[in-house]
């Protein structure tokens, strides 16, 4: 098991197709960065990330559905998946034609190791 | 403590009122957290600079002066110009410069004004005051630290942030 979020995060990228990911608080600050390409919105990335969650947090409590545990967004060249989970709020992108089954998978296992993490800290 | 003891206790004007209410009710959407606060607080230190350097009301030091002096006379400018806290301090602690305004006493707050029913933070006065220094102290720049993963901490009676030259 990887031991830090660094290599839960690197591990994670590493995975076919995914592009990259971000962990971020609840406040919407970077807690870790994996996005591959460089970029210098990064932090405002996180903050959108983080609140991006909000509404259907809300759409879902007033339809009594409970707890928000993940979003997904299509996009024309790319996927998103977003995880809340306790304290944190995992992004994670992948291109495309990622095997969505699959990318469910490594997103779920880098999240239990990512709770493990968070937990000790 | 009544809303009218709470206008009187805080010097509340209605623009103070109106602007807590907003973000406050943006809250019961949950569109907002405190890193997007900070991107749109920003903005609002880029233009009351803008409008104190068109009043020509603009911090006085050198710049030789010490960061807690610099940020001391920036931050008291615009207390001024947009009233924000009847009570704070600005102290030196290690690397940083600490501003801790007594909460009860802030006009801009969206859960001590506004009523926002919320777990964390919204406060527009980290990123607006990091923006507002940025711009007088340029070239130099300080950067808000992370405190709890957050730019905001309560402390007590007392909300705390910290800026550090970057």
């Amino acid at each position: 098991m990887n031991t830090s979020i660094e290599e839960i995060m690197d591990a994670l990228v590493n995975s076919e197709s995914v592009t990259g990911a971000i962990l971020v608080g609840k406040e919407g600050f970077i807690i870790h960065n994996a996005i591959k390409t460089a970029r210098r919105d990064v932090e405002e990335i996180g903050a959108i990330l983080a609140g991006s969650t909000g509404p259907a947090e809300v759409v879902g409590a007033r339809l009594d559905k409970g707890e928000l545990r993940q979003a997904m967004f299509e996009y024309s060249k790319g996927i998103i998946i977003i995880v809340n989970f306790g304290e944190a709020i995992l992004g994670v992108v992948a291109s495309p034609e990622a095997n969505l089954g699959l990318l469910r998978i490594e997103t779920k296992k880098s999240i239990k190791d990512l709770i493990k993490v968070l937990t000790d800290m | 403590m009544s809303f009218k003891d709470k206008i009187a206790e805080r010097k509340l004007d209605p623009g103070n009122i109106a602007f807590a209410a907003f973000i406050a009710g943006l809250n019961e959407l949950r569109l907002l957290n405190q890193g997007a606060v900070n991107i749109g607080s920003r903005r609002m230190g880029k233009y009351l600079s803008e409008y104190m350097k068109a009043q020509n009301k603009t911090p006085s030091f050198k710049s030789s002066d010490p960061l807690l002096t610099k940020i001391k006379k920036i931050f008291e400018l615009l207390n001024q110009v947009l009233p924000i806290s009847l009570k704070y301090d600005l102290v030196s602690e290690e690397e940083c410069v600490v501003l801790k305004i007594t909460s009860a006493t802030c006009k801009l707050c969206p859960k001590g004004v506004g009523a926002a029913e919320l777990e964390g933070t919204l406060c527009p006065v980290p990123g607006m005051v990091e923006e507002t220094i940025n711009i007088f102290m340029h070239p130099e720049e300080v950067k808000l630290v992370l405190i709890e993963r957050n730019v905001l901490s309560k402390i007590g009676d007392e909300c705390v942030m910290k800026f550090k030259a970057s």
